[in-house]
């Protein structure tokens, strides 16, 4: 009976600090301005997560959200991206999209031309959902808007975010479409970097800083590391299943500086990527 | 021995550079601890600059020369000219700071400097010789602008001398003076050569809202230089290969620093190039990166996109890389653009003569470039050529290969040139492709 009693409060207890750093966490969704796992400055450790300067690339004044369709259509029901991206091609125009693949998977649709939809929002929006749903993405896509110009052309990001059923979403790490248009705005390029992402992934933010910390270091087996919490502090991992949660971890010292993303499901380091070029 | 052998003992070479190049290096203490008491043993810590008015005056009664018109940069946030050569230019009022063209060997007609450009060992002689290129830059510090964030440690942040100009002196600075201009003038040098030829570039405060931080001189860091994509930054240590005992700073290398800037470029251009990389493998104990097969890969990209950021903006050198670094007028063999052009090698040699290590590998991709830029210059069109391959730098992801990576380029031809000339360029570019085994 007494040790009963032990395991319910012990449990209770690691239920109320999973809360208090699940409600710690679950405040980076608030934030809509964050590339998707562009490396920020968070500059905290332990379990503390402060929001600092801005991602590289965050363009707020810009930012909209655009949901894709509420229905998932099956692989079959699905037609090809080049079919939707011809759909919308000017009539008068006899080129035709073309996908390029990589292991399989669409990198780019080049060869087409479209008009009047970038900075349209209705146009633009209804051509992201269409090809949402041709690549499969799902009901649960929020694309998150940045444009910016280059001398010639002008790219619009599309980053891809999850949505949960609560509302709060988070987003998918390195996942976004990439909109070329010329100087007279017709969109001649896109490049696919977005994932689908598994509906029954869990939505409950449950592995605190610390722990995430603790399982980096332990991964590294270097004490020479500085070890912080990136920011944003959670993102949606896609890229290999399971599909899960995970905290971003910075690790630097002189000559190396390491992103590692620790699954919440797993609790092991599922991505370990070196930042330095040299 | 053939041209492809003097290639694969190039390569050979620089495997052990690279495999080699962070021994030693560990994490101590504080992050980018400058202190003076790290620098190097031997300085002289009242032989700073700034203290005579003129310290190159050894010599005053050599005769000036006549007054020139030449650049002018007028604020530290204008585009930047190219300096000109002069050689008199430390002894000429015209111009109030003096630069080496591309780095200091090969402004010393490729001659290996002896002794080394170190603090401790650089002759007046030298100096003079080595940073003859001239500009007239603000007459007053600190060099700051909205690009760039100089982050000093420990030194001591140049300033004009008394006599008010910046033509400081490499013997004696403990705070790495030249280092710290060498490396603002020709970073800021790149930015305005791109921007001015093509109209793009990324890795600047418009494109990305914030200011990269370059750390001039990092007395922890040896062989080595860096773009860190965590905190946006770029660092420069000191070289002490070839260089007689001492430690020069690389900074002085302008291939070098162009190279590291082109990576931050790509990186501002698409942060997936870096974050969506998942087809290069650790390899060489470790402490290395390769691409796993001959089709390339992104990581190979960005090292070959840097080289070529080093190429197109000291076009009127050679291809090498790291001469100065290297203290050798062949720098880094294997990194050389034109002798990897006449070594004939496809690139399934090339992968497997450097097991896909990606600065090696990513001469393949940097060849190919360099092929059709040295055809367009030829009739004078290199500037559409730079204006391809900075555009094309934002369409690369992660994902590419050196294969897929024309996709992007073919699609952007098609967009920026009419069509007899893209398909011109796409001619030449598939060309490339194919001199070097790839089929597309």
């Amino acid at each position: 009976m007494k040790r009963s009693r032990t395991i319910v409060l012990s449990a209770a207890l690691i239920m109320i600090a999973a809360g208090v750093f699940a409600w710690f966490l679950n405040r980076g969704p608030e934030r809509v301005d964050d590339a998707a796992g562009t490396p920020g400055n968070a500059r905290v450790t332990g379990a503390v997560t402060a929001k600092v300067a801005p991602p590289v690339l965050s363009v707020p004044a810009v930012a909209r959200l655009n949901r894709a369709p509420s229905a998932a259509p099956t692989s079959e029901q699905r037609r090809p991206p080049e079919d939707v991206l011809n759909a919308f091609s000017s009539s008068d125009t006899k080129s035709r999209w073309k996908s390029h693949l990589e292991a399989g998977r669409p990198l780019r649709f080049t060869g087409g031309r479209i008009r009047a939809v970038v900075g349209d929002p209705a146009r633009e929006n209804q051509l992201l959902g269409e090809l949402g749903v041709s690549l499969g993405l799902g009901p649960n896509v929020v694309f998150h808007r940045e444009q910016k110009s280059t001398g010639n052309l002008t790219i619009v990001d599309q980053q891809q975010r999850f949505m949960f059923e609560s509302g709060t979403s988070f987003p998918v790490f390195g996942a976004k479409l990439r909109v070329f248009a010329n100087r007279l705005g017709e969109i001649f390029m896109i490049q696919n970097e977005t994932r689908t992402v598994d509906l029954s992934i869990e939505d409950t933010p449950a592995l605190a800083a610390a722990e995430a910390i603790q399982i980096v270091a332990a991964h590294l087996q270097d004490q020479e590391f500085e070890l912080r919490i990136y920011d944003p502090s959670l993102v949606v991992y896609a890229d290999d299943r399971p599909h899960q949660l995970a905290v971003q971890v910075l690790s630097s010292k002189v000559g190396s500086s390491r992103l590692l993303l620790v699954g919440q499901s797993t609790r092991t380091v599922i991505r370990d990527i070196e930042l330095t070029r040299n | 021995m053939g041209k492809a052998g003097q290639v694969l003992l190039a390569l050979g070479s620089f495997v052990l550079i690279v495999t080699f190049q962070n021994c030693g290096q560990g994490f101590q203490g504080a992050r980018f601890s400058l202190g003076e008491k790290s620098l190097m043993s031997g300085e002289d810590e009242r032989a700073a600059p700034n203290v005579n008015p003129n310290p190159f005056d050894e010599r005053g009664s050599e005769p000036i020369s006549e007054p020139v018109s030449g650049p002018v940069l007028e604020t530290w946030n204008d585009l930047y000219p190219a300096p000109i050569a002069a050689a008199d230019c430390l002894d000429n009022p015209d111009y109030n700071l003096c630069l080496s063209y591309k780095d200091p060997v090969t402004t010393n007609g490729g001659q290996a400097l002896s002794p080394a450009l170190s603090s401790v060992s650089a002759t007046l002689t030298q100096e003079k010789k080595v940073f003859s290129y001239g500009v007239k830059v603000p007459a007053t510090g600190p060099l700051v602008n909205d690009n760039f964030l100089l982050e000093l440690g420990g030194l001591t942040a140049v300033m004009p001398t008394s006599a008010g100009d910046w033509k400081v002196r490499v013997n004696g600075d403990a705070h790495h003076g030249m280092a710290q201009l060498h490396s603002w003038y020709w970073l800021n040098r790149e930015i305005s050569y791109f921007l001015e030829r093509t109209g793009t570039f990324y890795a600047t405060a418009s494109h990305t809202q914030r200011k990269l931080t370059v750390r001039p001189y990092m007395a922890e860091i040896r062989n080595n230089a860096y773009f860190r994509a965590s905190d946006y930054s770029l660092s420069f240590g000191y070289s002490d290969l070839n260089q007689g005992g001492q430690k020069v700073a690389i900074a002085l290398d302008g291939a070098v620093m162009t190279h590291e800037l082109g990576h931050a470029n790509l990186y501002a251009a698409n942060p997936g190039t870096i974050l969506n990389d998942r087809k290069a493998v650790l390899c060489f104990s470790n402490t290395a990166a390769c691409c796993s097969n001959s089709d390339g890969c992104m990581r190979a990209i960005h090292e070959g996109v840097g080289d070529l950021h080093a190429k197109f903006v000291f076009p009127e050198a050679d291809g090498s890389m790291a001469d100065f670094l290297m203290n050798s007028d062949a720098g880094l063999p294997a990194r050389d653009l034109d002798q990897m052009e006449s070594s004939g090698l496809t690139a399934g040699q090339l992968f497997a003569r450097s097991g896909g290590e990606v600065h090696l590998f990513g001469m393949a991709y940097a060849s190919i470039w360099y092929g059709v830029w040295k055809k367009a210059k030829s009739s004078g069109n290199e500037k559409e050529i730079e204006t391809l391959f900075m555009e094309h730098l934002a369409a690369l992801s992660g994902d590419d290969t050196f294969l897929t990576a024309y996709t992007a380029i073919a699609a952007l031809a098609d967009e920026l040139f009419s069509a007899t000339r893209a398909g011109q360029i796409k001619a030449d570019f598939e060309e490339g492709y194919n001199r070097l085994g790839l089929a597309l």
